[in-house]
């Protein structure tokens, strides 16, 4: 079955070159990619970014939001209320024991609420889906979102500056560069510069893909990263990782390099030899994805 | 005899004036201002970075820099912030604050002392000499393997950084073990470890951390260094090295170092705070407990930095914890400072300011760092403008305000001039303002996924506008930072002298003269409490210090040593004379370190073979500084 | 004479005549250097650290295929440890302000710590491998080796305590450089345990 899939993504990828054109209308739908006026997380399309945006949405950033107002309405009373003109006489109290630790309980509290939701989408971020256990999604306390089990491994290869795809159960393996200025405009008008690349990655919708990240063992350490799936992991030399997703909507989703490589030259769009980056697209039921 | 006491000890303890003094002075107060000007002086070339950095990002697709270029100036920019700024800075304070606040004459090793400030001076040097080739260091302060071996980075570049940390490590490991044994040994009788002010809480606590966390990035260069220089294999994934290994030894050391760099800065606020506020801090030991804590489990969150290279899960949720609790004792110290303004009368000087300032921005850095803590939410956002955000909430925030506000409240003890407090308020609120709108909005150009360390970024991403509101601010810091300077050119330009004690402060570095004469305090005090200087009204009929008797030691250039807990007189110490060896010896070390750059093995050996001669002539016994079991010697 | 020194009053502490210098452990120097020894310990941690993290992450495959034997790194270690021993004898000296002792002591201490040295670089001699052959031979060398150049520095501090002690600047009150000396080479011998183990034992142990 997966052999299958895999035959039908080889046609699909040559699809994908040329049908280019064709790409450009997919970008104005879903934007892969910050755009303009944004003042969050690039929009999630997979159950792990659900989690992710739903937990920086509203725990974390209800919290730290509140704890910087607290803190900052706290010293603003003071500095009015107890200056010194408003209050001569300094108290002389050195220490409050009840004050005190309550002061030290809360911030544990605080971090408690922060840590169980933290810890459970981590878990979730962590563990390939075998198709019965349950994930989260966009409810991080009580979510129970079904994915399948893992259907298509794809094997990404960080190189000095360009990505190489294996899909490891079939024989197809490829590469994929960023495109200099000059062919992009020639070949994929309609796509950012200094991310789009000329073969994109293309893997199925509502599919749940497992990635292994890895980088040359020649090479330096890069970093798979495509915001939309929530994924980031760095590609090692001489280390495999491993992450996944399932994306349910199609499009052309974008991935910068983001490992703490030489990415001044790596993303220079005059570089020759492309660049890291990611995306993932859509075409005929199929999600390309890019690379990174 | 005819003369008074205080002509005596200026005689015995004043440095010769010349070029001799200038390079043979162990003053601490003399190597301390060294320290001040110095790193500001690295403080203003990392901000010029900064601002053309800035300029080439303001909008997209600008070609102001080339990519390498832009590569150099943000790793020259973080290696000067982070190790050339930041933590000399805070030594400055110390140096010449720890012998005046403990009621001493000078540092334990004052020759180390001079020598520590030397050997800084030359390794930045040394560091930013790079430039003079063009070759400076471009792989980020971190550096990461394997792109900086020889393979990726065949210039001289990532050598200047290698040695160049091998180097300052020195000058930073011996400065630290100075701070320690000066608080176990030099303190003035009766200050027992419950009287110590947080300053020095703060700094003997971090030189602790340094002496344990500073070998492994040594280790760590030098092993890069030989992977580069003789074909080892630490690193080198191609023959079977460890990649990794680079970012465990890199983290071990980086992580307590941010702790290190803010550490000394919080204990500076902990302590001018109160008395801007009248009153002594609330919870004297919680702060120092949660400046201990944080130091010690400063070296167990270094994974946090790596939660992206694949971790299994247990190593994930280890750190992720360990990184959530290390937020507990930061907000314990800051409920304390707030506690302090609203049980006290708060003065709104300058210094006032920044350290509220620094109380806003810590939070907000703090708050920032918890989200990083979370893994889920640090996945999306290492490596992204969210944590260049957080830095420098972290390290503007803590270290530069505590650091400015520091310089506004110890400036009439380190000159005997008051900064002017109108210009100060202007400095004050556009540092703040400009430092506010160039970070702020950074953290959402890290949500919306713009990696750090970019040189540019494509047009029409909505990233133009966050990029352009950033530039402005920080050219409105800059001008906050001219500002202060402007004012410090005023403040020495006037001949106004400032009082010895203008805050109404309690501790003993008010009670000498502004700025303090050579040997500190003619009579060496004897303190009974943490408030020398306020006991009427706090500990009124309980304590009673003595500040107008004491020790005279006027035999020679002479010290009191004090027990280590309880601070009761132990030993009188002859202290060493000026000398030029300190000197001399970083010199010799200079010489070998580019000879080990330029690969000249027998040039290092004539260096090495220097420097040997050099710790001959330093450590050779004087006869004239014999040691005596009882003091009849008359 | 005591009263001299202050100008006022009596003294805040009980008066007692204070020593002068810094006899024995009192002196600042003592301190120093177990700041230095702290540092060093750490850098050695550090050392080994980066060995073990080779080894669990290789499963073992980054030995060589002949493990470090005990023929001579055993009577090495032998010696080191004599040397410590020897140089204890001569601190006793320096206590009991004998110059004979002292100066015996250090005398057979650098002579043990030549042989140490000795037989170091003829094992290192023997090694089929180098500095840059494998990721195994980067660590062997760099750890023993930084071993090495502490057994040098150590030697060298002793061989100058030598000359002091023979020029006569210790006797029975001060001699704080000897005692400084003799816990940094008390170090270095105790380094060279956790090296040995790490180095010579734990590849048998796996």
């Amino acid at each position: 079955m997966t052999g299958q899939f895999l035959k039908r993504l080889g046609a699909v990828t040559a699809t994908a070159l040329a049908l280019s054109p064709a790409m450009a209308l997919a970008d104005e739908w879903v934007a892969g990619h910050p755009v303009d006026g944004q003042w969050h997380f690039q929009r999630s399309v997979t159950p792990i970014m659900d989690a992710i945006t739903s937990f920086h949405d509203g725990v974390l950033m209800w919290t730290v939001s509140l704890i910087v107002l607290l803190v900052l309405a706290l010293l603003i009373i003071v500095m009015v209320r107890f200056n010194s003109k408003a209050n001569p006489v300094p108290s002389k109290t050195t220490h409050n024991t009840a004050l005190e630790i309550a002061w030290t309980v809360l911030p544990v509290l605080v971090l408690f609420i922060i840590a169980v939701p933290s810890f459970g989408v981590l878990t979730d971020q962590l563990t390939i889906p075998d198709g019965v256990r349950k994930y989260l999604g966009g409810d991080i306390l009580f979510g129970q979102v079904e994915v399948p089990a893992a259907a298509l491994t794809i094997k990404a290869t960080g190189q000095q500056w360009y990505w190489n795809y294996d899909y490891v159960d079939d024989d197809i393996s490829f590469d994929s560069n960023i495109m200099g200025d000059a062919e992009r405009e020639e070949k994929k008008p309609g796509q950012p510069r200094l991310l789009a690349v000329d073969n994109e990655l293309v893997v199925p919708v509502d599919t749940t893909v497992r990635m292994q990240i890895t980088s040359d063992p020649s090479g330096v350490i890069h970093a798979f990263a495509v915001p939309s799936f929530g994924i980031k992991i760095d590609a090692v030399p001489g280390r495999l990782n491993e992450t996944w997703f399932n994306a349910r909507e199609t499009g052309i989703f974008y991935g910068q390099c983001s490992g703490p490589v030489r990415q001044g030259s790596c993303l220079h769009a005059d570089c020759g030899a492309g660049g890291d980056q990611g995306r993932i697209q859509d075409l005929d039921g199929g999600v390309q994805g890019g690379r990174l | 005899m005819t003369r008074s006491l205080p002509d005596r000890l200026r005689v015995l303890w004043e440095t010769v004036p010349g070029f001799y003094g200038w390079i043979a002075s162990v003053d601490h107060k003399s190597i301390g201002i060294r320290y001040l000007v110095t790193s500001f002086i690295f403080l203003l070339l990392g901000g010029l970075e900064a601002l053309v950095m800035r300029i080439q990002l303001a909008q997209p697709g600008e070609h102001l820099l080339t990519p390498e270029q832009y590569n150099q100036l943000f790793s020259m920019h973080g290696i000067t912030m982070i190790f050339l700024y930041a933590l000399p800075v805070l030594s400055g304070f110390s140096n010449f604050l720890f012998p005046l606040v403990l009621g001493a004459r000078d540092m334990a090793f004052p020759r180390l002392n001079a020598f520590s400030y030397w050997v800084y001076l030359a390794s930045g040097l040394f560091m930013y000499a790079s430039f003079l080739v063009g070759a400076a260091p471009d792989d980020g302060w971190f550096n990461y393997a394997p792109n900086s071996l020889r393979t990726f980075s065949p210039g001289p570049n990532m050598d200047f950084y290698a040695l160049g940390m091998i180097f300052l490590g020195i000058s930073t490991t011996v400065g630290a073990a100075n701070f320690v044994v000066t608080v176990m040994r030099m303190r003035a009788p009766g200050m027992s470890i419950a009287r110590l002010p947080i300053l020095v809480w703060g700094t003997t606590t971090v030189s602790a951390g340094i002496l344990f966390s500073v070998p492994a990035v040594s280790l760590a260069f030098f092993m890069l260094w030989l992977d580069r220089s003789f074909g080892t294999h630490f690193f080198d994934a191609r023959s079977s090295g460890q990649p990794m290994l680079w970012q465990h030894l890199f983290w071990i050391f980086a992580h307590p170092w941010v702790y290190i760099i803010v550490l000394p800065a919080m204990g500076l606020v902990s302590d001018a705070l109160p008395i801007l506020c009248r009153r002594p801090i609330v919870g004297y030991a919680l702060v120092v407990l949660a400046t201990i804590l944080t130091m010690v489990l400063g070296f167990g969150v270094w994974v946090h930095h790596m939660f992206a290279t694949g971790l299994p899960m247990v190593a994930s949720s280890f750190f992720s914890g360990a990184s959530f609790i290390i937020t507990i004792p930061s907000a314990v110290a800051t409920f304390a400072w707030v506690a302090t303004i609203w049980t006290g009368r708060p003065v709104f000087t300058t210094a006032f300011l920044y350290f509220a300032g620094f109380i806003v921005m810590f939070v907000i850095g703090g708050v920032s760092g918890v989200v990083t803590a979370a893994v889920p939410a640090d996945l999306q956002l290492t490596d992204t403008y969210f944590v260049v955000a957080h830095i420098h909430y972290v390290l503007i925030g803590i270290n530069l305000f505590g650091v400015l506000g520091a310089f506004y409240f110890w400036f009439p003890k380190l000159f005997g001039r008051l900064l002017d407090e109108r210009l100060g308020r202007w400095n004050f609120w556009i540092t703040f303002i400009g430092f506010n709108i160039a970070f702020l909005p950074m953290h959402l150009t890290g949500l919306m996924g713009m990696p750090r360390r970019i040189y540019t970024y494509p047009n029409d991403f909505g990233l133009g506008l966050v990029n352009m509101i950033t530039t402005v601010g920080s050219f409105l810091l800059a001008i906050g930072i001219l500002l202060f300077m402007i004012n410090i050119w005023i403040s020495l330009r006037n001949n106004t002298q400032a009082p010895d004690n203008p805050w109404g402060a309690p501790t003993l570095e008010w009670v000498t003269s502004s700025p303090p004469p050579p040997y500190n305090f003619a009579l060496i005090p004897a303190v009974a409490s943490r408030h020398p200087l306020w006991e009427e009204q706090l500990h009124a009929g309980v304590s009673h210090s003595v500040l107008d008797r004491g020790f005279v030691l006027d035999h020679g250039k002479e010290a009191l040593a004090t027990t280590i807990l309880d601070a009761e007189p132990d030993v009188i110490l002859k202290m060493p004379e000026d000398t030029p060896w300190p000197f001399i010896l970083t010199l010799a070390m200079s010489a070998g370190f580019t000879a080990m750059l330029i690969q000249s093995w027998w040039g290092t050996g004539m260096a090495g073979l220097a420097i040997l001669v050099c710790l001959g002539f330093w450590l050779w016994p004087k006869r004239s500084m014999v040691q005596i079991a009882s003091a009849d010697h008359g | 004479m005591d009263d001299a020194r202050l100008r006022t009053g009596e003294e805040p502490f009980p008066s007692r005549a204070l020593p002068i210098g810094s006899p024995g452990r009192k002196s600042s120097g003592w301190y120093g250097m177990m700041m230095l020894i702290t540092t060093e310990a750490s850098l050695f941690v550090y050392l080994l650290f980066s060995y073990f993290y080779f080894a669990i992450w290789s499963g073992g495959s980054f030995l060589p295929s002949e493990l470090p034997k005990f023929n001579l790194s055993a009577p090495d270690t032998a010696i080191l440890l004599l040397s410590s021993v020897v140089v204890w004898w001569g601190e006793k000296g320096a206590r009991k302000g004998s110059h004979t002792q002292l100066s015996l002591g250090l005398l057979a201490g650098i002579v043990l710590g030549t042989i140490f040295v000795g037989v170091q670089i003829m094992e290192w001699a023997d090694k089929p491998y180098q500095l840059n052959t494998s990721s195994y031979s980067s660590l062997y060398f760099i750890i023993t080796g930084f071993h090495m150049v502490h057994v040098v520095v150590g030697m060298l501090i002793l061989l100058a305590l030598l000359v002091w002690s023979l020029l006569g600047y210790f006797d029975r009150q001060r001699h704080a450089p000897v005692v400084i000396g003799a816990i940094y080479w008390h170090f270095v011998d105790a380094v060279w345990i956790a090296v040995f183990f790490t180095i010579y034992v734990s590849p048998h142990l796996g």
